[in-house]
């Protein structure tokens, strides 16, 4: 078999689908959205892949065309997210017992981030990414990145009126 | 505190159809020209075969087209003759329809446009007569009308090749209502005379050896990963027969078309194989 852009391509997916739908899934919040957003997001994948420079590059590229294709599905969509979302608040994944409403209130609190603020949050701390590798997902400069991630924190600071997110 | 956050994150359910929905768009994307559409994941399917659709492949008219006196430097075409978007409610329609154009207007060209024609008119209207019966059923048994999922059809062809001797192209088709929810017809002719090019034509009477054997080749020399989602027990040469499925590429090479499941496991998706011109009996 010929191992093409494209072949390339659709292994990358195939390895990395379960991220690429709970990536999409945090801005959703609800599974068929989160699928839908994750089908268009690869077809665009395909039909644009002649834009892909590096092929290095190829996972922040999807991410990019990912994230963008959920923002403005809730653009379009003007949902109103609801304030609990039945599979956040899982209990059976729950294996602590921890009291969980702490969690809940950052989860809501990041929920109603507008979309650019939200991105750099989700990228920053459920994917682990550091701030170079935010600029290149984005297409925004590093500066630009940081700027955007402290000024999430401070809202999130602000609605939560907690003072432990100075260390991140 | 974001550990925590990040646990959760990792902990979110994948839904058993994200597979399934991945596989579908990745076809999608492999075939998608201009207009982008995403198949909905559906978790259940409804039994309504295409009969048509089957008959197409079989259909002696198209077999049987009727043959002109060739002219070199016939030129034939395949170019969007019709396209249909549109959506409502209940309904998100696609469709691109493609026409042969012949330089002759040749009563071969006109016939295959017929049965696509005909074809994808079918689809249009079963897929919307039952997305018309899915919303009632839904209705009534207490569904919100505004929640109702719209029903996608969505057809769109690739041309392959085309050039004097050769026309190669295929039609798909998603239909979230019917049983097979992705297929393909692929149409080889000799725009010369209008005939079906088969494998036969091409490889000779012994075609099934020569092509099982390359076949066999080819899957040898894949990588690990790729072998190990082979099926062990497949005989390549049961798979050969005159309705495999097969286009011609732009180089002239004839490349054998496997649907998902028919050599290994669904992951694999759909397998090609190009098999070299030169092997071809001319």
């Amino acid at each position: 078999m010929v191992k093409t852009e494209s072949a390339m391509l659709e292994n990358f997916i195939r390895e990395n689908q379960n991220a690429l739908y709970r990536l999409a899934f945090s801005y959703m919040h609800n599974k068929d959205d989160a699928m839908d957003c994750v089908s268009e997001a690869i077809v665009i994948a395909f039909t644009k892949i002649h834009t892909l420079k590096k092929i290095e590059a190829m996972k922040s590229w999807v991410y990019r065309i990912l994230i963008n294709v959920c923002i403005s599905m809730l653009r379009k969509r003007k949902r109103n997210v609801a304030l609990e979302d039945a599979s956040l608040i899982d209990a059976t994944t729950d294996k602590n017992n921890v009291d969980r409403s702490e969690i809940i209130a950052i989860q809501t609190e990041i929920k109603k981030l507008p979309p650019k603020l939200k991105t750099v949050i989700i990228l920053r701390f459920y994917e682990d990414m550091k701030l170079n590798e935010i600029a290149e997902v984005t297409g925004l400069n590093v500066n630009t990145c940081k700027s955007r991630l402290y000024r999430a924190l401070k809202i999130l600071k602000i609605n939560l009126d907690e003072g432990e997110y100075d260390n991140v | 505190m974001f550990e925590k956050l990040k646990q959760e994150y990792n902990q979110i359910q994948i839904p058993v159809e994200l597979n399934e929905c991945v596989e579908n768009a990745i076809a999608c994307g492999k075939n998608k020209k201009k207009i982008i559409v995403f198949p909905k994941a559906v978790t259940a399917y409804i039994a309504a075969v295409l009969m048509l659709i089957v008959l197409l492949n079989t259909s002696p008219v198209f077999a049987e087209a009727a043959s002109n006196v060739p002219i070199i430097g016939n030129i034939c075409k395949v170019l969007t003759f019709r396209e249909y978007h549109y959506q409502n409610k209940i309904n998100v329609v696609d469709i691109v329809v493609p026409k042969v154009v012949n330089d002759n207007n040749s009563e071969w060209a006109e016939n295959i446009n017929k049965i696509i024609l005909d074809t994808i008119e079918y689809q249009k209207t079963q897929s919307e007569k039952r997305a018309q019966e899915y919303y009632n059923a839904y209705v009534e048994t207490g569904g919100n009308p505004s929640e109702f999922k719209p029903v996608k059809v969505n057809i769109d062809y690739t041309i392959f090749s085309q050039d004097e001797s050769t026309l190669s192209f295929k039609l798909t088709s998603y239909n979230t209502v019917a049983s097979a929810y992705f297929e393909e017809f692929y149409y080889n002719i000799n725009p010369q005379n209008g005939k079906k090019i088969t494998l036969e034509n091409l490889f000779g009477e012994n075609y099934v050896e020569v092509l099982a054997t390359e076949v066999d080749e080819q899957i040898a020399n894949f990588d690990r990963q790729h072998l190990e989602m082979m099926f062990a027990q497949v005989d390549v040469k049961k798979l050969i027969n005159k309705n495999r499925e097969f286009y011609i590429n732009k180089d002239g090479n004839i490349v054998l078309v496997f649907q998902k499941y028919e050599l290994a496991v669904g992951a694999a998706g759909q397998l090609e194989f190009c098999i070299n011109k030169e092997l071809t009996k001319n």
